[in-house]
């Protein structure tokens, strides 16, 4: 939804437009700003659609399908003919809308008999049966975290540590709560280190609100979409594995910064949060994985075999 | 507003009329006439906005009636009998062009707005701006939701109890779809399928290419069926061995998050626990899932029994152990 640089295709122009219209229609006129504002478009690019689409109209000219014009930075329409109910949703649309909608009522702290309900209710009416279920199993710890979020509250946590094989306990200062790959997280400052991390809400033992307020920001953290937060951690070490046919799911499972497939197997360049993390891994994928780069961990796997074989399944 | 005439040429031969303005106005002109239009007859009444000549005409007419039918206008074609038998004339069927019968009280409108702002699609928010809502406006708690181009065809078909047909690991498949379920972070589809006349589950993220419906294939979706619990959400429990419970020890810390993550129940009460060791019964019937979930746990867990399973693992690791190249084949 950013403002585009270069020209702009015919087709965001249009789509565009037969949404401004209607809407233009049945308010009889808006001033330009509020119009770029709520349609997220240039006032520039604006005033050239409107004017473009203001000329359409059959021959002599004298019967105008719009009867509108722009002056002074404010757009008014005559008597509406045309383009007066908005378009039918597309099927993109109705998608988006049924899963946004769905995926709401899943998340922490809905409200699933309220207004939500009802226009899903409604839209199923319109796009026919929706049959939707958005599984986003939660840890116990993510409604109380959104909370906090929310209130701007701190919140105690006890955490458990792959790395180091413990918990600790630390306070932090929840700012966005988001599902990624079926796993929640809360990107939080952390009091231990003063430093804003993201954390696996999975791993929280414990938890509870302190009752303080966290300091106080003005901006608002949004929870980071797609690969965003996973790339912004750029000073992670990078692992080049190489996967067989078998062990692909790791490339759909988690976030990866590149990947070439040959006719078998796969290569990708991973982002590992530990060592541990990525010796687990490997225990897990065995024959189906090598590690390539770096050399330091080629024998990484056998080495952490070997270890988890003498630490517990050792004869006694 | 500005004359109309500044859009055209002193020949009025080529057509200067910009995008935006011829294809609005043959929106408009569809929208407006009962019956179908032929191209003659489009090109007759809104000459001057398209070229003359045949070929060209038909090229700029068949790119906006793309672009339409892209963003979404239902043009309808059909050919003509009598003395314009075989033309093909294409009209715009104003009921179903206009979003209608969805009255959306303002709270639930807001509601909807809310709830595109916690997974954001940009399809998302152009379908709020149709229901009359404004900007969506990014939230601080939301799920990253998989978007995928099969995805709102899988649904209109599962929506109007159409067939779909696709491709899927090098196999033409011909599904009923009965719904779409997400879960751990992967769409999956599933239905009927023809060729193994039996209910399948496909991962959508695998489908090749493109998912075709057939709209002459219609089906009754089956009564009684439940989504949610079309397989199990734990992958240790979604396969075809016997199923069997697991001992596994969990040490340290990592017990509370076990115990958490199974529930107390499935502490095995059975073996004496002590305070840095929790044993737990854990069902499976998927042996490599049950694996990996316990390799997962690194070296604070070891599988105690059934004596097999604890030899399996052994096995595991030991070929693991032994590096990559004994561990091929």
């Amino acid at each position: 939804m950013n403002v585009r640089r270069g020209p702009r295709p015919l087709n965001v122009r249009l789509r565009r437009l037969l949404v401004m219209l209607p809407w233009l229609m049945e308010r009889g006129g808006a001033t330009l700003a509020e119009m770029a504002e709520r349609f997220q478009i240039s006032q520039k690019d604006l005033i050239t659609d409107l004017e473009q689409a203001a000329m359409c109209g059959l021959p002599p000219f004298v019967d105008e399908f719009i009867d509108l014009y722009i002056d002074d930075g404010v757009v008014t329409v005559g008597v509406p003919r045309f383009f007066t109910r908005p378009l039918r949703l597309t099927a993109p649309e109705g998608f988006a809308l049924l899963m946004a909608g769905r995926a709401a009522l899943a998340l922490p702290g809905a409200d699933t008999g309220g207004p939500l309900a009802r226009a899903l209710d409604k839209l199923e009416a319109v796009l026919g049966d929706d049959a939707m279920v958005l599984d986003l199993a939660q840890p116990p710890a993510t409604a109380d975290l959104a909370i906090a979020v929310q209130q701007r509250t701190t919140m105690a946590i006890t955490y458990w540590s792959a790395s180091s094989g413990d918990a600790s306990e630390r306070i932090i200062s929840p700012r966005a709560v988001f599902a990624d790959r079926g796993r929640w997280y809360v990107v939080a400052h952390d009091s231990r280190t003063d430093q804003e991390r993201t954390f696996r809400i999975d791993r929280v033992t414990d938890w509870k609100p302190t009752g303080d307020l966290a300091q106080q920001r003005d901006d608002q953290l949004l929870a980071p979409t797609g690969d965003a937060w996973f790339d912004e951690l750029d000073d992670l070490p990078v692992v080049t594995l190489l996967l067989r046919p078998a062990g692909r799911w790791v490339v759909e499972r988690y976030p990866v910064r590149s990947v070439t497939t040959d006719a078998n197997d796969t290569i990708a360049h991973l982002a590992i949060a530990s060592e541990t993390w990525l010796r687990d891994l490997l225990l897990q994928l065995g024959p189906d994985a090598q590690v390539v780069e770096p050399p330091a961990w080629r024998d990484l796997a056998a080495r952490s075999a070997r270890e988890l074989l003498a630490e517990r399944y050792s004869p006694e | 507003m500005a004359p109309p005439t500044d859009s055209r040429d002193a020949a009025g031969t080529a057509s200067v009329a910009s995008p935006i303005e011829r294809i609005t106005s043959l929106l408009a002109l569809l929208l407006e006439r009962r019956t179908a239009l032929t191209l003659r007859q489009i090109s007759h009444e809104l000459r001057d906005m398209y070229p003359t000549g045949a070929v060209a005409l038909r090229g700029a007419f068949e790119r906006d009636k793309a672009l339409l039918r892209d963003v979404g206008v239902p043009i309808e074609t059909e050919v003509l009998g009598g003395d314009q038998a075989g033309e093909t004339a294409y009209r715009i069927d104003r009921a179903r062009y206009e979003l209608s019968g969805l009255q959306l009280d303002d709270d639930e409108r807001r509601a909807l707005q809310v709830a595109v702002a916690a997974t954001r699609s940009d399809a998302g928010q152009e379908g709020v701006w149709k229901l009359g809502g404004s900007v969506v406006q990014a939230s601080s708690v939301m799920a990253n939701v998989p978007q995928l181009p099969a995805l709102p065809t899988l649904r209109q078909a599962i929506g109007a109890h159409q067939t779909v047909t696709f491709m899927y690991h090098d196999a033409a498949r011909r599904l009923d779809p009965y719904g779409l379920l997400l879960r751990r972070g992967f769409w999956y589809v599933i239905g009927h399928d023809h060729g193994h006349d039996q209910r399948r589950t496909y991962r959508v993220d695998r489908i090749d290419d493109e998912v075709q419906i057939d709209t002459a294939a219609t089906f009754l979706p089956p009564s009684g069926f439940s989504l949610a619990d079309a397989f199990p959400a734990d992958p240790k429990l979604l396969g075809d061995d016997d199923g069997r419970l697991a001992q596994v020890a969990v040490y340290g810390d990592l017990a509370a998050l076990v115990r958490r993550e199974l529930g107390p129940g499935a502490v095995d009460m059975s073996v004496p626990a002590s305070a840095d060791r929790t044993v737990f019964a854990v069902p499976f019937t998927n042996v490599n899932a049950f694996r990996s979930w316990l390799l997962g746990l690194g070296t604070h867990a070891e599988v105690i029994g059934p004596p097999d399973l604890r030899a399996s693992i052994v096995r595991w690791l030991q070929g693991v152990a032994a590096g990559p190249t004994a561990a091929k084949p």
